[in-house]
């Protein structure tokens, strides 16, 4: 009858995310890789093929527990196909069980979706990273290796919260406010909107420097001033919440290709904190230096894994356990404006980045969200929004115009409404 | 490239407006094509059957009670009508939404009707006929169907070993049926415990490892 098949539990942080995908929110991210040359599909194949025996925990199906979900090991080959469904459309079906990731290219770009509970941005980014130098060594002969592809395996698999997770640390409970939402018609079917730009990381850096901000809290602030030129008068006394992921491996050591991320919350006031650009990065900088220092980050592992670890919550069944984890992640829909994720820096060896344009990363979210990672000296910057109206890029990417630097620009948008229009030609998508 | 000069920003490929403000753009495109390729809108066909027979048993379900309020001699047999109707749509419903899984819906399949059967029976005079017959004979089959199903499809142990095992703890409360004296015909119960018995006596023979390591994951908390 074979070989008993490997199990293993999720990670703390990817437990939300099987009950609390939907159409709507399908809780799945796109890497794209996009080349100097046209992708060849066989190869392709081949190189996730090879990618995938270094990664065996991307062979996981996802199932049910009488307390838990767990990954169970599958003999499910994953396909590489041409790109024929929605940006980030689900992939977690619980009545179907498949593989919790797919590979799909068009033109000239390498697509990884990855269904959150398996990995963060991080963690897949080790995945992509790898896929794609296989395929340019056999693409182009190029030989050499990734800087990082000697983690050993069972560091790979490890669950990082597990790890970090002191009982007697203090559990913070952050303050919530009911913030601003930006609201309106959504696009048909379920679509994402994603709106990539790209600008140069060092005209970026430069300004943000001169602003004595990292990169991120210069574009935090650059997000948050252009929300609030949206807001009306009335709306202006609710605060701008925006979530930032923090990749927690770079403040607790771990290889782990896992989940390993904690969240954030950048809150401004406009009332009180003020509504000059000058102010809100002021505000942001003190709030980011706050919240990223190792005590408040191993806070938020602890209040994660507190949960997570109560016997008492452990013994209810997964059927009732699943209404309460939709109904927390439902509150936590609502507990912010908009998110911004910075991905960071990829690197890849010199021999193959000749042959990579950029990379680029974007999730599914009901709410708008930025992604940010760079590659050499692009800078992706991309917006995904399930909402038609695209007013809130339009200014923010103004004003990324509007401080001098230049920004090109790819979207969806417009096969969204070509692909509406060809089945329904009498419905206006914009008006 | 093109360009939109109301936002200021490059465009690369042949879009034809700025997705951000809609305008018209100016220069020329560059051969570079779009990024995304444009996708059909989802097929909905499926959905059309499925809206079409839920409409026919709403319609029939209409028409019984129409006539029962026009000729009311009889009693209200229409209410059998729609609970009928309503019974066949929850079992359908677990075969559809389960179908992906052939084992666990055998064993769905099985539990669901036993109970629809028990509460038509208790609702009908309670004559016994779904202890002594619907569920020994569904438990048993079932036994049966998930092998077989498991030696077509040639599916790994741990796929359906879960399911097999507790069907044959269904087939255990034959016995306490019987010895409870709650059924009265006693050759089906009889035959679905000594069923059970006989493939659980297997699983724990011969797949004793799996079965043990399947309640585990299942049960690890």
């Amino acid at each position: 009858m074979g070989q008993s098949k490997q199990w293993s539990r999720l990670d703390n942080a990817a437990k939300i995310f099987p009950p609390t995908s939907s159409k709507r929110g399908t809780k799945v991210f796109r890497f794209v890789c996009e080349l100097t040359g046209p992708v060849d599909g066989a190869v392709l194949q081949h190189a996730l093929d090879k990618t995938v025996e270094v990664f065996p925990l991307y062979r996981s199906i996802l199932k049910k527990g009488l307390f838990w979900y767990y990954f169970e090991e599958s003999s499910l080959q994953p396909e590489v196909l041409e790109e024929s469904l929605p940006v980030c459309a689900p992939i977690y079906d619980p009545d179907r069980s498949g593989l919790l990731f797919r590979v799909s290219y068009y033109g000239k770009r390498i697509n990884l979706e990855v269904f959150h509970a398996l990995a963060d941005g991080t963690g897949a980014l080790h995945f992509m990273r790898t896929m794609v130098f296989v395929y340019l060594a056999e693409m182009y002969g190029i030989t050499g290796r990734l800087p990082d592809d000697d983690i050993a395996p069972d560091q790979k698999g490890l669950d990082a919260f597990h790890k970090y997770y002191d009982k007697r640390e203090n559990t913070l409970k952050a303050k919530r406010y009911r913030p601003f939402r930006i609201r309106g018609e959504r696009l048909p079917d379920n679509r994402i909107g994603i709106i990539e730009g790209f600008l140069s990381v060092r005209a970026v850096l430069k300004k943000a420097h001169e602003h004595h901000a990292t990169l991120s809290e210069f574009l935090v602030s650059v997000l948050i001033c252009s929300i609030y030129d949206g807001m009306t008068v009335r709306e202006r006394a609710r605060p701008v919440v925006i979530t930032v992921p923090v990749d927690l491996r770079r403040f607790f050591p771990a290889q782990t290709v896992r989940n390993f991320f904690g969240l954030i919350q950048v809150t401004h006031n406009f009332c009180q904190d003020g509504q000059e650009f000058e102010q809100v990065l002021a505000h942001v900088r003190k709030s980011f230096e706050q919240q990223l220092t190792k005590e408040y980050l191993s806070g938020i592992i602890s209040r994660y894994s507190a949960m997570e670890n109560n016997p008492w919550i452990k013994a209810i069944p997964l059927v009732i356990k699943i209404p309460i984890l939709r109904l927390a992640g439902f509150c936590q829909d609502r507990g912010d404006t908009a998110a911004f994720s910075n991905v960071g820096r990829i690197a890849m060896p010199a021999e193959a980045a000749g042959t990579i344009r950029l990379f680029d990363v974007f999730l599914s979210a009901k709410r708008p969200q930025l992604c940010l990672c760079s590659f050499g000296d692009t800078l992706s910057v991309s917006v995904s929004s399930p909402l038609a109206d695209t007013g809130f890029q339009r200014r923010f990417f103004r004003s990324l115009t509007d401080l001098g630097f230049s920004v090109q620009m790819v979207s969806n948008l417009e096969q969204i409404r070509r692909g509406e229009e060809f089945h329904a030609p009498m419905r206006p998508l914009w008006n | 490239m093109l360009r939109c000069d109301r936002c200021g920003i490059d465009l690369p490929g042949n879009p034809l407006r700025c997705p951000l403000c809609q305008s018209a753009l100016s220069g020329t495109p560059d051969n570079t094509g779009n990024r995304f390729p444009v996708l059909n809108a989802l097929p909905k066909a499926s959905r059309k059957l499925l809206a079409l027979i839920a409409f026919g048993t709403v319609c029939a379900s209409v028409i019984s009670i129409v006539i029962n309020l026009i000729r009311p001699a009889g009693g209200w047999w229409s209410l059998f009508v729609i609970t009928g109707f309503a019974s066949l749509w929850i079992d359908f419903a677990v075969l559809i939404r389960k179908r992906n899984n052939l084992t666990k819906d055998v064993l769905w399949q099985a539990v669901v009707v036993s109970l629809l059967a028990y509460l038509w029976d208790r609702f009908t005079g309670f004559h016994g006929w779904s202890l002594d017959y619907v569920l020994p004979i569904l438990v048993t089959c079932a036994m049966i169907a998930i092998t077989l199903i498991a030696q077509i499809q040639k599916l790994h142990i741990q796929d359906y070993i879960l399911y097999l095992f507790m069907d044959c703890m269904l087939g255990i409360i034959s016995f306490v049926l019987i010895r409870a004296r709650i059924v009265r015909v006693i050759t089906p119960c009889a035959i679905c415990f000594g069923a059970s018995v006989i493939f659980l006596a297997a699983l724990l023979f011969f797949e004793r490892k799996a079965l043990w390591e399947e309640i585990q994951r299942r049960l690890h908390w």
